[in-house]
């Protein structure tokens, strides 16, 4: 066994070349370990540097709104979604389950939501449109999805979203489909109550 | 070409004695007979899983495993095929031909070598417990990800993805050691005159196939670490309620999953660049773009992953990209096709096992090509995603683009690995019968796709039964005629025929000038190569 490992470096210069390549190839895996983590911010820097618009982020600045008129003939109906996640035992629902609205004018919809356990718990709602490219027409001017949302045992609170649909929305998009889902802010807590069906929810009693 | 310094029979000592032979292994040709059999294993454990999945999809309904178990059974189907059967058999023929092709005596870096091989049997382990924990209680769910383990579901997912994690890094570890060995070998190693450009084709293969692993399977790597994070340490790297984004995962993996599908394909591209040749009985047509065109492919295959994305809500300008770039691939690999075509011109071809599987190959990879374009095109794409389409094409591609090109391999070499002539009869039987079987099963999954089908669903429509129904029977003729593969390579192992030194007439390279079976150690007397 000895024989065939000592011919396989015939020369010290090989050797060393070997050892090179070897250096060169176990640095570029790490390199590659590290860029799986650094892909994310680095798409960001590059795309705020470069002024690209990343989509479901609206780039526009506030004033392009401020000329608008409202084409009279035109509506558009918004259509609300709305759901929790497993770990979050909340009831959570639109009053409204679809609106007509006029591209150009602020609108207000409000939503419910009502914590079925003893306990309070914070939750946080996480928006998203469809069709996807209508995204960048929306424009919130108030949302109860810009911040952590608690609700104290059993509390009922009316969650209100003020928006504006852009003219410039393509004209083919006629529906608008909104929804948010409430994720549990503190996992540890949300996985106490993953298992937790709502009917048994006025037995759950504080986390720990 | 020529050889001065013809070999002489290994002198001072063959292999050692016992269970040491194996376990401590620094020699290449064990170590490629122990990453082959490893192979073989797993293909027969991950074709049952594919047999249990057309057993349930034979009827609409649910029959014999639930819905859980049986996107568990998909998952590990995949995995084992990929990871555990197509590369350590192409990483196989890798430790056994690639010294022997350049007249090098062993890998640059043996114990590393034997360090890559025994890994694979600890994935391999992790991988089933990751199936087993499940039914034991407080084992949690299956895993129903599918192969691509995309978050939210994966998060979702009890201990048996943890265990699955731990398997693809193992799993990486080794295929990243492998590949830095093949790298320091192939640049390091050649003997005196064996230039880079004149190198056979297969080398090449193994060569771009090597850099795209250490530059993809770092980054799969981090993927699931940060999954791993997510589940348990509560860092939000795709918790959508943390600030993360599920997608970021998506382009992680497909990052390093379509590469993938490169590092499956060039190896037994290299082969059929010796297969064909070999039976044609002309020399490789046009060697310089051959090279190219694996270049080509390597590079651009980089560069694509997010075509297998169009649906997550990309910018236009983004898709269009990705659309064009998988395009431009289909310039390069026409190019390879095109290349084996004019190869088999007029030449005196006959039609050996390897040749009928090179072949078959050209014919069924090329329609895989085909419906790629289609995939390929946003508009398309959108209809056929997470259809029974998209399953019918990358069965077409990767069967006869990376399985059968293995197989053309395995009854190329087996006469130079063990001496003996397979059974030519017999191979031609398992030739038919593979490529009947497989036509049959996966051709009418087009029809089914288009019609609507989606994947990964345990029941269907019942206006899909018949062609479920078809292709599962050709499923079950598919694998049972691969039991005959098992049969072929027992006997041929166990005796036979003798091989010579040259076993096929038309073949080139210093491989076969060497004994058949080859001595323990080989090249230790460096030889010179001279090209005519």
């Amino acid at each position: 066994m000895h024989d065939a490992e000592d011919k396989a470096v015939p020369t010290t210069a090989s050797g060393k070349n070997k050892r090179k390549t070897v250096v060169a190839l176990a640095a570029v895996v790490f390199g590659m370990f590290a860029f799986g983590f650094v892909v994310a911010p680095l798409y960001k820097l590059i795309c705020e540097y470069a002024g690209f618009q990343t989509v479901g982020v609206s780039v526009r600045k506030p004033d392009t709104y401020a000329v608008v008129t409202t084409d009279p003939g035109r509506e558009v109906t918004i259509k609300f979604d709305a759901t929790v996640s497993a770990d979050l035992p909340w009831d959570f629902r639109p009053l409204e389950r679809r609106v007509t609205v006029r591209p150009g004018e602020i609108h207000q919809a409000s939503f419910l939501a009502q914590n079925l356990t003893q306990v309070s718990l914070t939750g946080q709602a996480i928006p998203s449109i469809v069709p996807w490219q209508a995204a960048v027409y929306f424009t919130k001017t108030e949302c109860f999805c810009f911040s952590r949302q608690e609700l104290g045992p059993g509390e009922t609170k009316e969650m209100i979203l003020r928006f504006m649909v852009s003219p410039d929305l393509p004209a083919e998009i006629r529906t608008l489909t909104l929804s948010y889902t409430f994720m549990n802010h503190d996992p540890e807590a949300g996985k106490k109550m993953k298992n937790v069906t709502t009917r048994s929810m006025d037995d759950v009693t504080g986390p720990g | 070409m020529t050889v001065e310094a013809v070999t002489h029979a290994s002198e001072h000592h063959g292999p050692p004695a016992g269970w040491k032979r194996w376990i401590c292994s620094t020699n290449h040709k064990d170590i490629g007979t122990m990453y082959l059999v490893f192979a073989l294993i797993m293909l027969f454990l991950g074709g049952a899983s594919a047999m249990v999945i057309r057993m349930e999809l034979f009827m609409p309904g649910i029959q014999l495993v639930s819905p859980d178990l049986y996107n568990n059974l998909v998952t590990n189907h995949a995995l084992i095929m990929v990871f555990g059967a197509v590369m350590p058999a192409a990483a196989g023929m890798a430790n056994w031909m690639i010294p022997m092709m350049i007249g090098a005596p062993d890998m640059a870096l043996p114990r590393l070598n034997n360090l890559s091989f025994w890994l694979l049997p600890a994935a391999a382990i992790m991988l089933i417990l990751s199936f087993v924990v499940p039914f034991f209680p407080g084992g949690g769910t299956q895993i129903n990800t599918g192969w691509t383990l995309y978050p939210p579901l994966s998060l979702e997912v009890g201990m048996a993805m943890d265990f699955l994690i731990f398997t693809v890094h193992i799993l990486g570890i080794s295929s990243i050691l492998a590949s830095i060995n093949i790298i320091v070998t192939i640049l390091n190693e050649r003997a005196p005159g064996m230039d880079l450009f004149k190198m056979p084709v297969f080398c090449w293969a193994w060569l771009i196939t090597a850099f795209l692993l250490i530059l993809i399977m770092p980054v799969l790597a981090g993927g699931v670490t940060m999954l791993l994070f997510d589940r348990h340490f509560g860092t939000s790297f795709f918790n959508a309620a943390g600030g993360g984004d599920p997608v970021l995962f998506q382009h992680l993996f497909w990052f390093f999953g379509h590469p993938e599908v490169y590092v499956l394909l060039l190896p037994s591209m290299g082969i059929l660049a010796h297969v064909i040749p070999t039976f044609a009985r002309k020399p490789l047509f046009g060697y310089p773009s051959m090279i190219g065109s694996i270049i080509a492919i390597g590079a651009i295959g980089m560069l694509v992953w997010a075509h297998h994305q169009y649906t997550v809500g990309m910018s236009m300008n983004a898709v269009t990209y990705f659309m064009i770039g998988t395009i431009l691939i289909s310039i390069p690999v026409g190019l390879m096709v095109f290349n084996f075509i004019a190869t088999m011109w007029r030449g005196a071809i006959t039609f050996e096992t390897p040749m009928l599987f090179a072949i078959g190959i050209i014919i069924m990879f090329s329609f895989a090509g085909l419906t790629g374009v289609m995939l390929a095109v946003i508009p398309g794409d959108i209809q056929y995603h997470d259809s029974y389409f998209v399953v019918a094409h990358f069965h077409y591609a990767l069967l006869p683009g990376a399985l059968f090109g293995l197989y053309a391999g395995v009854f190329y070499w087996l006469p130079k690995w063990t001496g003996n002539m397979y059974d030519e009869t017999l191979g031609q039987w398992f030739f038919w019968l593979t490529i009947i079987g497989f036509n049959i099963t996966f051709f009418p999954q087009h029809f089914l796709g288009l019609a609507g089908m989606p994947r990964r669903i345990i029941d269907y429509n019942v206006v899909f039964t018949e062609f479920n129904m078809i292709s599962s029977i050709g499923a079950f003729l598919f694998g049972i005629s691969q039991l005959l593969l098992l049969y072929i390579i027992v006997k041929t192992v166990r005796g036979g025929e003798k091989a010579t030194h040259h076993v096929w007439e038309g073949a080139e390279g210093l491989e076969w000038q060497l004994p058949s079976p080859p001595p323990f150690h080989t090249w230790t007397e460096v030889p010179q190569v001279k090209y005519a």
